[in-house]
């Protein structure tokens, strides 16, 4: 009967779809959050109960121990203390340095870009887009000699410095695009009141480029946040206390070193800890980061 | 008085111009062409990065293609394997997911943020989090074992290595959902409402519209897509034996040149392969740019 009723066979045919639909968004869900799950539950189990198989998914034997070892860099389960604050602490000292030059030089040459007419513009221009094109893996070697030369070689400098000028291709191209955005008037009547092209850049419109500079601020934390591979390369043989977070996790965590137990729940907490910083800078900005404003100057 | 009145500012103007110019001018210089100049120079010397430096001629490419201790052509076979299926699965996969959530909406506002949450968690706890689930007796073969299914080797075995990579990648699919929406919301929404006033179904709109005018996007996708698959060094952090996988399964060019340069110190040798990889990168973005007639740029 249902067959032969076009009505109803619609309604099975809407209702199948629908639970198709949230089936599919089930499973999607449960790959994306059981990582962030699964992180979150170690880091507050026994030792016993993370070991135990099957894995137990609902924490019963709660404990703090796993979060205070983090906290006293007393890593119980390894041959000697990692002091993982003093580590926070290093990175924070890079991150800070970086979201603050990024945004600043970035934004500066976007100006030049942006608002202003000289012989060449175009070419710089090019030239500049196509480093996105330019492999990473190719620099390294010789930055690592330079570094070498200039005897900042497991220093923080490394990290910092290539970032004071312009901070890359990518951020320059978005800040720039936003530039273009905003109304020449405001421009136009600053430069008629007698204000110089510093001026109009510092007080005209990098004010109106909020949405963009916190969009950059935002990733370049997130980016340097979780950079282990920079610090691994220039900071190889630094002393142990001038390592970043991220370098440290690696070192301790990489797949290759030989799991004790306890480590799932030492690894989880630290995890966590390395997580919240850039979760709730996205939270704040999430509209920022997600709205795809910023992005919408890209057009290939 | 009036041409030289002109001059001299249309002089000013380039002095400005040129001074927000200077720090990317300076950064393009001394941190990407300066590094691949270089970098070449050293593919033709044996360099240990302190004392040797001699002139070999193409004997380090020959000693790649000959007689490389990890096998060249495995790597390069891997690497290009890689970034083919990465590339082809992380855009359409992307892409369907943004269209998923492109329609406005609180709900669908939130599921947008929920993906894009993974980008800015740290690799290195992600990755740490991902080898614990994936290990022989981690979290995944304890579920598959407790719901009676048989256990999966992931990252353990040579033959599902490669797969697993590829899975667990897609976790980071929010990054290029990001990008899809921006395109979207470029689309002028009178081309919907043209083709609705015409009767056009949802999959002609998508057919017809969506996808042309998103070409743009698709292209910058994937060109940055292949640039960056092919310097994959994710398996740094996830995968066993240091990132090569069980016999060199998953052992990629970027691991290689860090571990040739770095571990090995032989900075003349892995600039060779960096060229190599620099080559072929290079090959296929002239290809692609060749062939990008499809690309829909909009009525000039």
């Amino acid at each position: 009967m249902v067959r032969n009723d076009p009505a109803k066979r619609a309604v099975y045919v809407k209702t199948a779809k629908t639970v198709l639909k949230w089936c599919f968004y089930v499973v999607v869900a449960v790959f994306f959050f059981f990582p962030f799950y699964y992180m979150l539950t170690r880091s507050v189990m026994s030792v016993k109960q993370s070991a135990a198989r099957p894995i137990v998914l609902i924490p019963t034997d709660l404990t703090l121990d796993m979060w205070r070892a983090v906290f006293s860099g007393e890593d119980a389960y390894s041959d000697h203390a990692v002091p993982y604050v003093k580590f926070l602490f290093n990175t924070l000292k890079i991150v800070v340095f970086n979201i603050i030059a990024v945004p600043l030089s970035a934004s500066f040459v976007a100006f030049g870009f942006a608002k202003c007419k000289f012989a060449g513009k175009n070419i710089i221009f090019a030239v500049m887009l196509s480093t996105i094109l330019l492999p990473a893996t190719i620099v390294q070697v010789p930055l690592y000699v330079l570094f070498g030369d200039l005897h900042i070689l497991n220093t923080y400098w490394p990290l910092m410095i290539p970032n004071v000028f312009g901070g890359g291709a990518m951020r320059i191209f978005l800040i720039r695009q936003f530039m273009m955005g905003i109304p020449k008037e405001l421009d136009e009547a600053a430069e008629i009141d007698g204000a110089g092209y510093f001026r109009r850049y510092l007080q005209i419109t990098l004010p109106n480029c909020t949405a963009v500079l916190i969009f950059i601020i935002v990733e370049v934390f997130v980016a340097n946040w979780g950079d282990y591979y920079g610090p691994m390369i220039y900071m190889s043989i630094a002393e142990e206390n001038k390592f970043t977070l991220a370098y440290a996790v690696f070192l301790r965590f990489q797949k290759s070193v030989i799991p004790r137990p306890g480590d799932e729940g030492i690894r989880a907490a630290v995890g966590t800890l390395m997580a919240l910083p850039p979760l709730i800078l996205f939270f704040c900005f999430q509209r920022n980061m997600v709205e795809g404003v910023v992005m919408s100057g890209i057009k290939g | 008085m009036k041409i030289s009145g002109k001059t001299v500012n249309k002089l000013k103007r380039n002095i400005a111009g040129y001074t927000f110019m200077l720090p990317l001018i300076i950064g393009v210089s001394v941190f990407s062409f300066w590094p691949i100049i270089s970098s070449l120079i050293y593919s033709f010397h044996n360099y240990d990065g302190f004392m040797t430096y001699e002139f070999v001629g193409f004997k380090n490419y020959v000693n790649l293609f000959r007689n490389d201790v990890d096998g060249l052509g495995k790597v390069l076979s891997n690497t290009l394997i890689y970034a083919a299926v990465a590339v082809v699965l992380n855009l359409s996969l992307s892409y369907l997911l943004a269209l998923s959530v492109s329609k406005q909406g609180r709900g669908v506002y939130a599921v947008r943020v929920l993906f894009y949450i993974p980008c800015v968690i740290p690799g290195v706890v992600m990755a740490a989090m991902w080898a614990d689930m994936l290990s022989e007796n981690g979290a995944f073969n304890s579920i598959l074992t407790s719901l009676g299914l048989p256990a999966f080797t992931f990252l353990e075995a040579p033959e599902t290595s490669m797969i697993t990579l590829f899975i667990t990648n897609l976790w980071g699919l929010g990054s290029g959902m990001i990008l899809w929406l921006a395109a979207f919301n470029n689309i002028p929404r009178t081309m919907y409402e043209a083709a609705d006033i015409d009767g056009a179904k949802g999959f002609t709109k998508f057919v017809k519209i969506t996808i042309p005018m998103t070409t743009p996007t698709i292209f910058y996708n994937l060109i940055t897509g292949v640039i960056g698959a092919l310097q994959y060094n994710g398996t740094l952090m996830l995968a066993p034996l240091s990132g090569r996988g069980y016999e060199n399964s998953v052992y990629f060019m970027s691991v290689k040149i860090y571990r040739d340069a770095f571990l090995r110190m032989k900075f003349g040798y892995a600039s060779a392969a960096a060229w190599i990889l620099f080559a072929i990168i290079g090959v296929l973005v002239i290809i692609m740019f060749r062939t990008s007639k499809w690309v829909f740029y909009g009525e000039e």
